[in-house]
C-alpha cells in the first residue's frame, strides 16, 4: 500500500505540477534507476559490438578475398599427332569454350591482354644474348633485335633448288657492319655471312653476282651456343644467315605479302612485291661514300632509323590485371620489388608501368623512374604445334615461342608517352612455352592506350584469362563441362581455396556474435521494460483514478523512459567504442577497424526500436482498464 | 544437528527467495546466459582456431630460387650441389635445409653430341619443367613399372617423344666429355618439347660415380608453415635476398619466398581471433556486474528477514554462506540450463568451454558475494528501526 499512497500524494493539487511523477519515482530510487540504466548500456555495447564486429568480419572477407584473383586459362590443346579432323575439332571447341565461358554467372571478369612493341628511345633492348650469350636465340630475337644491314662483298654465289624451290646459297664477306644491335657485341664480328633463300629478281635472276658489293638489309642470325660441362660454347662450325627483308615472316606472311611468286623452269621462286623497301643494293667504292648518295636516301632515310626503333624496342602487353597472367600464378614470374597495378590505375589508364628487374639492371632503372613509350601495333608471330593458323615451330625449337614482328612507321599507334615504373618482375629472361612472356616485357594498363583493345585476340592462351569469383572454380567447369566443353581451362587461385575455410568460420563466427549481441539486446530490454513497468503500474492507475488523462501520463511515462533510454543508448555505443578500440585498437594492430557509422546505424536502430517497444508498452500500461486491473495490482513495488 | 538446523534454514531462505520470482529469475537467467555465452563463444574461438590451423597447413608457400640480384630465375648457372643441399643429401656436412622444406624442383640441362641437336634435361619431377604442364598440352605417360618418382633417384632411365620410342625400349645418348650411355625409356612425352630427353636429376653417366653440372632452374616449397619464419632463416642462411644491388660472384643465389599474402592475410585471422579470445573476459566481467545486479536485487528486499537472523543468533559469516548457498544453487539452475542449451545448438561443450564456464561462474558468484556482503554487514538496530 506504500506505494500506492506515496503515488497518490504525487498527484494531489499538483495534477499541473511542474515536476514528472514517474521522473520523480525514478530519482527517489536512484541505485535501482541507475544499474537498470547501466545494465541496458551494457547490453546496447554488446549488440553494437556484435553487429560492428560480424559487419567488420565480413569487411574483411572481402578485403581479404579480393587480394586473391581465381583465374581460368585456357589450356594449349595437344594437337600432335592429330588427325586434321581433329585438329580443326579441338580448335573449334577453344573458340566455343571461351564463348561459354564469357556467359558464365560466376565470371567477374575478362582480361584480354593484347601483346604490342614499343619504342624505348634512349633504352638498350633486352635481347636474349644481352644478359647472357647461352641464351642467345634467333627465336627470341627475331624479329626486332635481329633486324640488321651489312655491307657485304660477295664471295660465291650456288644455286641450290630445292623440292620444288629456286634456292641459292651466296656466302659473302663481311665489309662493315652498318647497323646491328649492341646485343651482338658478345659474339665475334661476323667475317662471312649467308644468304640462304629463294628471294630473287623479278625476272628469277640471281641478285647477286660474285666480287660485287652490297648493302643487304634482313633479319641476321648468329651461330647456335650450346651448353658444355666445361660451360658455353658458340657452334663455329656452324653459318651465319642474313634473311632477307622481304622473307622475314612479318613481310612474307603479312598482308599484303611483300612477295610474289614467279616461276621458271618448273621452280617456284620470290621476289619482292613493288613498293617494297629495298633490301639490297649494289655499290661501287666505300660504303660510306654510297651512303651519302641520292642512291642511299631509302638507306639513309628510312631502313636505318628503321634499325635503330627496333634496337630500342621492347614487348609491351596491356593488361586488365597483371596478376591473372599464367606465369604469375604458377610461380615462374613473381614481383621482386615494388606493386602490382592498382583498380583506380587500370581504371584510369594510369601512366604506370611494370618492367623486369633484367631490364632495369640492363637500363638502370629504378622503381619510380618514367619510361618514355612509343607504341606500335606491329603484330606477331606465334611458333607453336599447330595449335594456331600461322604455326610454323621449327625442328630445333624446343617449344612454342612468339615472336614481335618488326616494327614498322606504318604500325605506330601515336601514343607516345612516359610511363612511371611502379613494380618489377622476376622470372626466366627467355623461355619457351606458350605462356611465357620474355623478360624484355613491359606490362602497361590497358586503358592507358587508346584504342588498345583493337589488338585482342580471344582464345590466344597468353593473351586470356578469365577472372571469376573466388570460390567457383569447380562451378565453372561444371557450367563448361554441361555443355560438353569441360577440360578446356585450367584454374589458379593463388591459394584462396586452403584459405577459404577460415574466412568462411571468420564469417559465421562474427554472425553467430552479432546473434549473440541480439539475444542481449532483445532480453536486457524486455528485463529494462519489465522492471520499469513493474514500478510505475502502480503509479499510472493512481493518476488514471485521480482523472490525469492517458495522453499525458502516457506523455510522462515516455518522457522518463526515453530519456534513460537514450543515455543508455549514448553510453552503450561509448562504451561499445571504447571496448571495441580498445580491443582491436590496443590489443591487436586494428585490422578490424571500427566504423563509427556502423557503430552509431546499429545504436541507432537499437534506440528506435527501443523508443518504438516503450511506446507500445507505456500505450498497453496507460490504456489498462482499471476495475480489470485492480485486482492484479497489489501496490507492491519490487 | 548442527547440519540438519543449516539444511532447515536454506530451506527456509530459499523459499523466501523462491517467493521473490523476478529476481530469483533474473539470477538462473543471468547464469544460464552467461553459461550459453561463454560456451558459444569458446566454440567460436576453437572453430576460428581449427580454420586457421587448417589454412596455415593447407597453404603452399613456394620459393624460387633466382639469381643473387634477382633478374633471373631461368638460367641459373647453379651448382648441382645446392640442389643436393635442398634435398637433404648433404647434411653431413652441417645443411639441414630438408627440414624446412619439400617437393624441390630442378631443371638442368645438356646439349647432346649424339642424338645432335638433341638436349638432355634432367628433373627432379615432372613439375620441375614448365614445358611438360598441362597447360602446355603436354602428357606423360610412365611405361609399365616407372612412375614419377623415377626422377628422384639415380636410375640410367629417361622420358622421351613418342617417335623417339625405340623397340628395345633403349636410348643411346652421349656428351661432348661423356662416353655414350643407354638410357632405358621409361616414359612417353607427349606433345613435349621437341628434342628434348628428360632423365633423373641425379643419374650419373657411369654406375656410382656422381656428377656435377649446373641447375637452370630451382623451385621449393615451406615444409611447415607454422615455422615459417624459422624455415625463412634457415634458408637464407644458404640464400640471399635478391636484390639488385646484389653483387654476383657465381655462387650466391637469392630465394624469392612468395608468403606475402599468406602472412598478410594469417596476420588478419590472427587478430581476428585474438578479437574473439579478448571477447572473453569482456563477457566474463559483464557476468560479473549483472551477477551483482540480480544478487542485489534479491537480497535487497530481505534485509529484515536477516536482520531477525541474526538477532536469533545466526551470526554474520553463517548469514552470508546461506545467502551463497542460495544463490549459488539459482546460479547452478543457471548453469544447468545455458549448458544444455549450449549443447542443444553446439553439441557437447569441449574441455575449455567448461574452463570458461568455470571462469564465468566464478565472477558471477564473486558479484554476489559482494551484493551478499553488503547485505550482512548492515547494522541489525539500524534495520529494525527502520522496520518500526
Amino acid at each position: 500500500m506504500r506505494a500506492r499512497s506515496g503515488a497518490a500524494s504525487l498527484y494531489t493539487g499538483k495534477a499541473d505540477g511542474t515536476m514528472n511523477a514517474f521522473v520523480k519515482q525514478a530519482v527517489r530510487r536512484p541505485v535501482f534507476t541507475i544499474l537498470l540504466t547501466l545494465l541496458l548500456s551494457l547490453s546496447i555495447a554488446l549488440s553494437c559490438i556484435g553487429c560492428t564486429a560480424w559487419a567488420s568480419a565480413r569487411r574483411e572477407q572481402e578485403e581479404i578475398s579480393a587480394a586473391y584473383t581465381t583465374i581460368a586459362i585456357p589450356i594449349e590443346p595437344d594437337l600432335s599427332n592429330r588427325a586434321p579432323a581433329e585438329i580443326a575439332s579441338a580448335l573449334q571447341n577453344r573458340v566455343y569454350a571461351d564463348q561459354a565461358a564469357q556467359k558464365a554467372p560466376m565470371l567477374r571478369a575478362i582480361d584480354r591482354r593484347c601483346l604490342l612493341s614499343a619504342h624505348v628511345p634512349g633504352m638498350r633492348s633486352l635481347s636474349s644474348s644481352r644478359m647472357d650469350p647461352s641464351e642467345y636465340n634467333l627465336a627470341f630475337d627475331g624479329e626486332c633485335y635481329a633486324l640488321a644491314v651489312f655491307a657485304l662483298r660477295c664471295e660465291s654465289v650456288a644455286e641450290r633448288p630445292a623440292e620444288g624451290t629456286l634456292l641459292y646459297d651466296a656466302t659473302f664477306h663481311v665489309e662493315r657492319i652498318v647497323a646491328l644491335s649492341d646485343a651482338y657485341d658478345c659474339f665475334p664480328a661476323p667475317d662471312t655471312v649467308h644468304i640462304y633463300s629463294d628471294v630473287r629478281e623479278a625476272d628469277g635472276a640471281l641478285p647477286f653476282e660474285a666480287g660485287k658489293t652490297y648493302l643487304v638489309f634482313g633479319e641476321y642470325e648468329e651461330r647456335r651456343v650450346v651448353r658444355t660441362q666445361e660451360g658455353y660454347r658458340q657452334m663455329t662450325n656452324e653459318n651465319r644467315y642474313l634473311i632477307p627483308f622481304p622473307e622475314m615472316n612479318s613481310n612474307r606472311y603479312g598482308d599484303p605479302s611483300a612477295l610474289e611468286s614467279g616461276e621458271t623452269r618448273g621452280q617456284v621462286y620470290h621476289y619482292p612485291a613493288e613498293g617494297q623497301l629495298p633490301w639490297f643494293s649494289a655499290y661501287s667504292g666505300t660504303v660510306s661514300e654510297f651512303l651519302a648518295s641520292d642512291a642511299a636516301a631509302p638507306w639513309r632515310d628510312t631502313i636505318l632509323p628503321l634499325c635503330r626503333i627496333n634496337h630500342e624496342s621492347a614487348a609491351v602487353i596491356l593488361t586488365d590485371r597483371v596478376q591473372s597472367l599464367y606465369s604469375f600464378n604458377t610461380g615462374e614470374a613473381v614481383l621482386l620489388s615494388g606493386r602490382f597495378f592498382t583498380d583506380a590505375e587500370y581504371q584510369t589508364g594510369a601512366d604506370v608501368c611494370i618492367i623486369s628487374a633484367a631490364y632495369a639492371e640492363l637500363n638502370g632503372l629504378a622503381l619510380g623512374d618514367a619510361l618514355t613509350l612509343d607504341v606500335y601495333g606491329s603484330g606477331f608471330g606465334e611458333y607453336s604445334n599447330g595449335a594456331t593458323a600461322n604455326s610454323l615451330l621449327a625442328a630445333e625449337d624446343p617449344g612454342p615461342y612468339r615472336q614481335r614482328y618488326g616494327m614498322k612507321p606504318d604500325d605506330t599507334l601515336g601514343v607516345c608517352k612516359p610511363y612511371t615504373i611502379v613494380g618489377m618482375y622476376t622470372g626466366p629472361r627467355f623461355a619457351f612455352g606458350a605462356y611465357s612472356c620474355n623478360a624484355d616485357t613491359i606490362f602497361l594498363p590497358k586503358a592507358s592506350i587508346p584504342g588498345g583493345g583493337d589488338y585482342e585476340m580471344p582464345a590466344n592462351a597468353l593473351l586470356n584469362s578469365f577472372i571469376l569469383e573466388n570460390g567457383t572454380a569447380e562451378a565453372f567447369e561444371q557450367a563448361l563441362q554441361q555443355q560438353g566443353l569441360g577440360g578446356q581451362f585450367l584454374y589458379f587461385d593463388q591459394g584462396f581455396s586452403s584459405m577459404q575455410v577460415s574466412l568462411k568460420t571468420l564469417e559465421s563466427n562474427a554472425r553467430r556474435l552479432m546473434l549473440v549481441g541480439i539475444g542481449a539486446f532483445l532480453l536486457i530490454p524486455a528485463l529494462f521494460l519489465f522492471l520499469n513497468f513493474r514500478r510505475m503500474r502502480p503509479s499510472i492507475q493512481c493518476a488514471r483514478r485521480l482523472g490525469r488523462s492517458r495522453g499525458a501520463i502516457l506523455g510522462e511515462v515516455l518522457a522518463l523512459l526515453l530519456s534513460l533510454e537514450l543515455a543508455a543508448v549514448l553510453l552503450g555505443a561509448r562504451l561499445a567504442a571504447l571496448l571495441f578500440d580498445g580491443v582491436t585498437g590496443a590489443a591487436l594492430s586494428g585490422a578490424l577497424v571500427l566504423r563509427q557509422g556502423e557503430l552509431f546505424s546499429a545504436a541507432a536502430v537499437m534506440a528506435v526500436l527501443l523508443a518504438l517497444a516503450s511506446t507500445g508498452c507505456a500505450a498497453i500500461a496507460v490504456n489498462q482498464r482499471l476495475m480489470k486491473s485492480q485486482s492484479g495490482s497489489n501496490g507492491r513495488m519490487s | 544437528m548442527r547440519r540438519k538446523r543449516g539444511c532447515a534454514l536454506l530451506g527456509i531462505t530459499l523459499r523466501a527467495l523462491l517467493r521473490r520470482r523476478l529476481a530469483a529469475g533474473l539470477l538462473i537467467a543471468v547464469a544460464a546466459g552467461g553459461a550459453f555465452s561463454a560456451i558459444v563463444l569458446q566454440n567460436l574461438t576453437l572453430r576460428q582456431e581449427a580454420a586457421l590451423r587448417e589454412t596455415i597447413e593447407n597453404t603452399t608457400i613456394t620459393c624460387t630460387v633466382t639469381n643473387a640480384r634477382g633478374t633471373d630465375s631461368g638460367n641459373l648457372q647453379m651448382l648441382s650441389a645446392f640442389v643436393e643441399m635442398l634435398v637433404g643429401m648433404r647434411r653431413e656436412r652441417g645443411c639441414d635445409l630438408d627440414d624446412y622444406i619439400k617437393n624441390v624442383r630442378a631443371r638442368a640441362e645438356a646439349s647432346l653430341v649424339k642424338p645432335a641437336k638433341v638436349t638432355l634435361r634432367r628433373i627432379l619431377s615432372l613439375d620441375s619443367d614448365p614445358a611438360l604442364s598441362q597447360a602446355e598440352g603436354c602428357s606423360v605417360q610412365f611405361l609399365d613399372g616407372w612412375e614419377e618418382s623415377l626422377l628422384r633417384g639415380r636410375e640410367m632411365v629417361c622420358l622421351v617423344p613418342p617417335e623417339w620410342a625405340t623397340a628395345d625400349g633403349v636410348v643411346t645418348v652421349c656428351t661432348e666429355q661423356e662416353p655414350p650411355v643407354s638410357l632405358q625409356i621409361a616414359g612417353i612425352v607427349t606433345n613435349g618439347p621437341a628434342n628434348v630427353i628428360y632423365c633423373p636429376y641425379f643419374m650419373p653417366w657411369q654406375a656410382d660415380v656422381s656428377v656435377a653440372f649446373l641447375t637452370d632452374s630451382c623451385a621449393f616449397d615451406i615444409r611447415d608453415n607454422h615455422r615459417l619464419e624459422e624455415s625463412k632463416e634457415a634458408i637464407y642462411q644458404w640464400f640471399v635476398r635478391p636484390n639488385l644491388s646484389n653483387q654476383l660472384d657465381g655462387l650466391t643465389f637469392g630465394v624469392l619466398v612468395h608468403d606475402e599474402a599468406f602472412q598478410r592475410n594469417v596476420a588478419r585471422l590472427r587478430e581476428s581471433l585474438s578479437m574473439l579470445r579478448l571477447l572473453q573476459p569482456l563477457l566474463i566481467v559483464l557476468c560479473g556486474g549483472i551477477g551483482f545486479f540480480a544478487s542485489f536485487l534479491a537480497t535487497r528486499g530481505r534485509t529484515g528477514e536477516f536482520a531477525v537472523m541474526r538477532c536469533i543468533g545466526i551470526g554474520r559469516w553463517r548469514t552470508f554462506s546461506l545467502i551463497m548457498a542460495e544463490l549459488l544453487l539459482l546460479a547452478a539452475m543457471g548453469l544447468l540450463l545455458g549448458v544444455v542449451a549450449s549443447a542443444l545448438l553446439e553439441g557437447w561443450p569441449p574441455p575449455r568451454a567448461w574452463l570458461s564456464v568455470l571462469r564465468m561462474t566464478a565472477v558471477l558468484l564473486l558479484g554476489a558475494a559482494f551484493a551478499a556482503l553488503r547485505i550482512t554487514r548492515v547494522s541489525i538496530m539500524k534495520v529494525m528501526r527502520v522496520e518500526d
